[in-house]
C-alpha cells in the first residue's frame, strides 16, 4: 500500500486539498470535496460537477468532468469517501488522511536538529514551512470522528509558533480526536514554548520522546548530536512543569541495550512523571541499513537486558509497552507488555510464522523485515 | 602497661600510639581535630573521650570505657578506622559545600511554597 | 552524498569527575552510598577506595552507575544540578502541606487499663475529663486553617467512644464546613477513630459508615498475649476486639477496620505468633512498632522494658515470618518496612510524622487535648500526663493559630530536628530515609537534640534500614521484588503480571 500516486493533471495550476466523495454531496459542502471517480462510483455522479474543488479519476475510467484534474492514477483502490488528498499541478497525488486507518500521522516537516543512527524519516534541510498551512488547511478536512493523529517529521517543534497553533486548531475543528506528536523534546527545554503548548490544554494530548541512555554521551551519540541529552532532559522537565503528557520511547539496539536496566532506574528515579515507556523494536530502513554494524543486534540477544528492564519499569509502578517485537523473539514472561503495533499497512510475516498459535496476537513484522530480521523467527505451539 | 604500634591498612605510619592508661596519640596533621571530634562522638555510647593537645601536631585522646573496665576488643583498631572514614567524609563535604548550597537553592527556590 | 555519522569518541566531552554530595556506611563487607535523595549504591570496598582517591575508571559499569545516579559529575552540565534539586523538592514536598494530622482527644476517661498506656486511668464517672464543644469548634478552625488538600482527622483518648456525641458533632462540622468550599480548595478529609471497640454500637457503626470513618483498633497478638498487655475486669479484651473488628467488617466493609500493635517484653518472644494472628484475622497490614518510652511504660518499665536489640531481634523474625507468607501467596504489609521503602527506592515523600526530616511533631501533625491544650505530638501530651509540659503548643482557648503554630516552641523543634544537621546524623548515610524525635529525645536523654550514640531511635532505625539494605541487596531475589511491590503500594502480580497458559 502506497501513500502516494502519479497521474495526468489537468487544469491543474496550484495544489488542491480536499476530502474525497465517491457519491454526489450537497451543493454547499463542495468546496472542500474532491470528486473520486472508479468504475464503481462514477454513475454515481450522473454528471453533475458542479462546485467540486477537482477531481480524482481512476484508470479506467474515461469520464472528464470540467474540474482541474489529475487521470489514470494506480495502486489508490483503498482510498474511500472522506480521505484526504493533496493534489499536485505535476499529476502527484498524496494521501494525507485516511478514514478508515487508526494510524493517520502527518508529516511537520522534514527538518530535524538531530541526526539517529536509525533514524526512520531521514531529514532534508529544505524550506519547508509551506506544510504549516498545509496542515491547518488539513485539519478542516479531517472527519471529526478520527479517534487519533500523529504528528511526527523531522522534528515538528522546529515549527515553534507553527507547532502551537496546528494543536490549537485542532483542539477547536477535532474536539474528540486524540493527537500523539513525535519529538526530540530538544527545544521544548524553553520554558515559553513548553508553557505555550500546556496553555493549549488540548483536551488528549501526548508528546512521544526518546531517551536512550541515562549516560549524556551515549544519547548523544545515538542521535549524533552534542547537548541533547541535557537538551532532552530539560524539555521532560518542562514539559512536566506545563502539565503535558509524555510517552517516553526507547529504541531498543545495539547501542542501547547494553545500558537498559540503568535507563530504567533512571527513568524510575528521575521522570517518573512520564505516562508510560515504550520499548521499541528497530525499523529496518532510513538510517538504520548505513548503519547496520552499529545498532543492528537480533533482539533474541538482548531478552535478558528487556525483560530485567521492563520489570525494574513495572516494579516501580511505571506502565511499559513493548512495540514492534515478534513475540517468539522475547520471553514470554514478557508477553502481557507486548502491544500489537505495526500499522495495519505495514505488516507482514514469514513463512516462519505458518501455524503459529499466537500468529494473531503478534504483530508480525515491517515490510521492511524481510532484508533483516532475527535469526530466531519460529512459530510458537 | 604495654606500648603498641598497630599498622594502620592506609599505609601512613604510626599515626597513633597507644600508650599507658588508655591514652591514644593522634597526629593532627594526619587526622584533623574535628574529625578526631567526630570519631569520638560517634563512639561515646562505648567510651567517655577526652582530648588534649599535646604540641602543635598532636592530640591526646584519653579513653575511659563506659560500663566496663576495659575498653572493647580491638578498640585501637576500630578508632583507627573511624577516623579514616570520618577523615573522608570531611574530605567529601568540603568538596561538596558550594553544590549542595547550589542544590538546596534550586530545590526551594521554585519550590512554590 | 552519503551521510556521515560519528562514533561514540566525539561525543565523550568528560572532564576529571568531582563528587556531587552523598554520605556511605559499611554494609556488611561492602560500602554502602547514599546520594542527596536517597538513592543508593553498593560498592566493594576497592572500588571505594579508587573512587575517594578520584582513581575510578571512567569507562567502567560502576563509574557509569555513579554518575547516572548522580554520585559524581564529570561535565560542566548543569544537568545533575537540575536534577537533584527536582528530586529533593519532590522529597520535602510533605512541608508544603503543613499540618495534615489533626488529633482530637475527645475524652480521657477509659474502661481498659491497658500496661504501656500513657494517659491517666480514668474511670467512666467523671466527665470532666471531656472535650468541650468550644475546644473542638476551635480545633476545627486549625484544621480548616492547614493548607494541607489532604487532612485525617483522628479521634484518641482515652477511649472516644465514650464521648461519641463530640465525634459526630465533629465530623459533621468539618464536613459541612468543607463542602461549602470552593472546589478547588475543597480538602479530602478521612476520619479515623482510635478504639478499643468494646462501646461500638449500630448507631454508631451507621454513622460511621456515612461519613466513611475508619475504624483503628489495637491488637498486640494472640489472646494470652493481648490479655496480659490489656488487663480488663473480665479479662476479655482479644474476644472484645475480635467481636468488635467482625461487628465493624459487617457495617463497614472487610477494610474499614486497621490493626495497631503494641510491642511489649510479653511480644518480644513470640514474633510468628503475632503475625499468624493479624492473617488469621485477614489483615492487609501489620504495623511493627516499638513500645513508646513514655507514661506508664516508664513507670511499669521493669514489666514492659526492653533492650534495644530485643526488638531488631524481633522485627527481623516478624519480617521473616511475613516475607514467608508473601511468597506463599499472602498479601500482608508490614507498614513500617513499607515506609522506609518509600524512601529508599522510590522518588516521593512519605507522610509518616515520625520519620520524617524536620520532625512532624507540631508542624505535620497536632494534638488537640480534651481540656483545650495543644501538643506537639501524642508523646508530648503523655508527658504532660506525666507533670512535663514542654511539649505544650498553647492553648485552644487563649492562644491564636498563629501563637500555636509559629511560636518559639514549634520553632526550637523545627530547628532542632533537621537531621540534616544534627550530630551523629549529619554524616550518617540513612539520613534521606530517617527522620528525628525531639520529644523522645527529650524524655530519655535530657534534651530534644538528643545523643545520637546511646539513642534508641537512632539505633533502632539503623538496624531496620540495614536490615531492609541486606536483605534487598541478598542472595534470595525474592524479597527484592516483594520491597518494591511494597514501595508501590501494590501487589507483585497487578505490577508484573503472568503470562497465563
Amino acid at each position: 500500500m502506497r501513500l502516494w500516486s502519479a497521474g495526468q493533471a489537468q487544469g491543474l495550476s496550484k495544489p488542491i486539498m480536499g476530502k474525497l466523495a465517491t457519491r454526489p454531496v450537497a451543493r454547499e459542502a463542495r468546496n472542500d470535496v474532491i470528486a473520486y471517480l472508479t468504475r464503481a462510483s462514477a454513475d454515481a455522479f450522473a454528471g453533475d460537477f458542479e462546485g467540486y474543488s477537482a477531481a480524482l479519476v481512476s484508470e479506467g475510467v474515461t469520464e472528464r468532468p470540467d474540474l482541474p484534474t489529475v487521470t489514470d492514477t494506480h495502486h489508490l483502490e483503498y482510498l474511500g469517501a472522506d480521505d484526504v488528498v493533496h493534489l499536485l499541478p505535476n499529476g502527484t497525488v498524496q494521501v494525507l488522511y485516511r478514514r478508515s486507518s487508526e494510524h493517520n500521522t502527518i508529516l511537520a516537516t522534514e527538518r530535524c536538529n538531530s541526526f539517529c543512527l536509525m533514524c526512520s524519516q531521514p531529514p532534508r534541510d529544505i524550506d519547508d514551512s509551506h506544510r504549516v498551512n498545509d496542515i491547518l488547511r488539513l485539519l478542516e478536512l479531517v472527519s471529526p470522528e478520527a479517534r487519533e493523529i500523529g504528528i511526527s517529521g523531522g522534528e515538528p517543534t522546529l515549527l515553534g509558533q507553527g507547532l502551537l497553533d496546528i494543536i490549537q486548531k485542532a483542539e477547536r475543528r477535532l474536539p474528540n480526536t486524540a493527537l500523539h506528536v513525535l519529538t526530540n523534546g530538544r527545544l521544548l527545554r524553553d520554558r515559553q514554548l513548553a508553557q505555550g503548548l500546556g496553555a493549549i490544554a488540548h483536551h488528549d494530548l501526548m508528546l512521544g520522546i526518546p531517551l536512550y541512555s541515562d549516560i549524556d554521551w551515549r544519547h548523544d551519540h545515538v542521535v549524533q548530536a552534542e547537548g541533547a541529552y541535557d537538551e532532552t532532559i530539560a524539555g521532560f522537565y518542562e514539559l512536566a512543569r506545563a502539565g503535558v503528557r509524555i510517552e517516553l520511547r526507547v529504541v531498543l539496539h545495539r547501542q542501547t541495550v547494553e545500558r537498559l536496566n540503568q535507563l530504567a532506574t533512571f527513568i524510575a528515579r528521575n521522570l517518573p512523571f512520564v505516562e508510560h515507556v515504550a520499548l521499541m523494536g528497530l525499523e529496518m530502513f532510513g538510517f538504520t541499513p548505513l548503519n547496520l554494524d552499529s545498532v543492528w543486534i537480533d533482539p533474541a540477544e538482548y531478552a535478558t537486558e528487556l525483560e530485567k528492564a521492563t520489570r525494574t519499569l513495572a516494579l516501580s509502578g511505571m506502565r511499559v509497552w513493548i512495540y514492534n517485537h515478534q513475540l517468539c523473539t522475547i520471553p514470554r514472561s514478557l508477553w502481557p507488555f507486548a502491544v500489537k503495533s505495526i500499522s495495519d499497512w505495514k505488516n507482514v510475516y514469514l513463512p516462519e510464522c505458518d501455524g503459529c498459535a499466537v500468529r494473531e496476537r503478534c504483530g508480525g513484522f515491517f515490510q521492511s523485515a524481510t532484508k533483516q530480521h532475527s535469526a530466531h523467527i519460529r512459530r510458537i505451539q | 602497661m604495654r606500648r603498641m604500634r598497630p599498622t594502620l591498612r592506609t599505609g601512613l605510619r604510626s599515626v597513633t600510639r597507644m600508650v599507658p592508661d588508655q591514652h591514644l596519640t593522634v597526629d593532627t596533621r594526619v587526622h584533623d581535630l574535628e574529625t578526631i571530634r567526630r570519631a569520638c562522638y560517634s563512639m561515646s555510647d562505648r567510651c567517655a573521650f577526652h582530648l588534649d593537645q599535646i604540641d602543635e601536631g598532636h592530640v591526646r585522646v584519653s579513653c575511659q570505657p563506659v560500663g566496663s573496665d576495659t575498653l572493647p576488643d580491638g578498640f585501637v583498631k576500630t578508632f583507627e578506622n573511624t577516623l579514616i572514614d570520618f577523615g573522608i567524609r570531611a574530605t567529601l563535604a568540603r568538596e561538596t559545600a558550594v553544590i549542595r548550597d547550589l542544590i538546596y537553592r534550586q530545590a526551594f527556590v521554585e519550590a512554590d511554597l | 552524498m552519503r551521510p556521515v555519522f560519528h562514533g561514540p569518541e566525539e561525543y565523550q566531552r568528560r572532564l576529571p569527575y568531582r563528587f556531587l554530595p552523598f554520605r556511605f556506611i559499611d554494609l556488611e563487607d561492602q560500602k554502602l552510598l547514599v546520594n542527596l535523595v536517597g538513592e543508593h549504591a553498593l560498592l566493594s570496598n576497592d572500588s571505594f577506595r579508587s573512587l575517594v582517591r578520584r582513581e575510578l575508571d571512567a569507562t567502567s559499569g560502576v563509574y557509569e552507575d555513579l554518575k547516572a545516579r548522580h554520585f559524581l559529575a564529570d561535565t560542566d552540565s548543569d544537568t545533575p544540578v537540575r536534577l537533584l534539586a527536582t528530586k529533593l523538592r519532590t522529597k520535602y514536598s510533605f512541608l508544603a502541606g503543613f499540618t495534615s494530622l489533626h488529633i482530637f482527644v475527645v475524652s480521657l476517661r477509659c474502661d481498659h487499663s491497658c500496661q504501656y498506656c500513657q494517659v491517666s486511668r480514668v474511670t467512666a464517672e467523671k466527665s470532666k475529663y471531656d472535650m468541650t464543644i468550644d475546644s473542638a469548634n476551635r480545633g476545627i478552625d486549625c484544621v480548616f486553617r492547614s493548607p494541607s488538600l489532604r487532612v485525617k482527622v483522628e479521634f484518641q483518648g482515652g477511649e472516644p467512644l465514650l464521648n461519641f456525641d463530640l465525634i459526630k458533632h465533629i465530623v459533621e462540622s468539618v464536613s459541612h464546613r468543607n463542602n461549602v468550599l470552593p472546589e478547588h480548595r475543597r480538602k479530602v478529609v478521612d476520619f479515623v477513630i482510635a478504639t478499643n471497640l468494646a462501646m461500638v454500637t449500630d448507631e454508631i457503626l451507621a454513622f460511621c459508615k456515612e461519613y466513611s470513618i475508619y475504624i483503628s483498633t489495637s491488637l498486640d497478638g494472640p489472646a494470652s498475649l493481648h490479655n496480659a498487655n490489656r488487663p480488663r475486669p473480665g479479662g476479655d479484651a482479644h474476644e472484645l476486639t475480635l467481636r468488635g473488628i467482625e461487628r465493624v467488617r459487617e457495617a463497614l466493609g472487610h477494610h474499614a477496620v486497621a490493626a495497631v500493635m503494641t510491642t511489649t517484653r510479653l511480644s518480644l518472644e513470640q514474633p510468628e505468633a503475632i503475625v499468624d494472628q493479624y492473617v488469621a484475622l485477614g489483615f492487609s497490614h501489620i504495623f511493627l512498632r516499638p513500645i513508646s518510652p513514655y507514661g506508664f511504660a516508664l513507670r511499669t518499665h521493669k514489666r514492659t522494658g526492653y533492650e534495644r536489640s530485643s526488638f531488631l531481634d524481633f522485627y527481623k523474625r516478624a519480617l521473616r515470618h511475613i516475607i514467608e507468607l508473601n511468597q506463599g501467596g499472602n498479601h500482608l504489609v508490614e507498614t513500617y518496612s513499607q515506609i522506609l521503602l518509600t524512601k529508599i527506592l522510590t522518588p516521593h515523600a512519605t507522610g509518616y510524622v515520625d520519620l520524617q526530616s524536620p520532625a512532624g511533631a507540631g508542624i505535620s501533625a497536632v494534638v488537640y487535648n480534651y481540656d483545650g491544650d495543644v501538643y506537639a505530638s501524642d508523646e508530648g501530651r503523655m508527658l504532660a500526663e506525666m507533670g512535663d509540659k514542654s511539649f505544650r503548643l498553647g492553648s485552644l482557648a487563649s492562644n491564636s493559630y498563629e501563637e500555636i503554630f509559629g511560636g518559639p516552641l514549634i520553632r526550637r523543634l523545627v530547628e532542632s530536628s533537621i537531621n540534616e544537621s544534627m550530630p551523629g546524623c549529619a554524616d550518617c548515610a540513612f539520613q534521606p530515609y530517617c527522620g528525628a524525635d525531639p520529644i523522645e529525645n527529650h524524655a530519655t536523654q535530657g534534651d530534644i537534640v538528643g545523643h545520637r550514640p546511646t539513642s534508641d531511635f537512632c539505633s533502632r532505625n539503623m538496624g531496620i534500614i540495614k536490615h531492609l539494605l541486606s536483605l534487598y541487596h541478598g542472595q534470595d531475589p525474592y524479597p527484592r521484588v516483594l520491597f518494591h511491590a511494597w514501595a508501590q503500594g501494590a501487589s507483585i502480580d497487578s505490577l508484573v503480571p503472568r503470562e497465563t497458559a
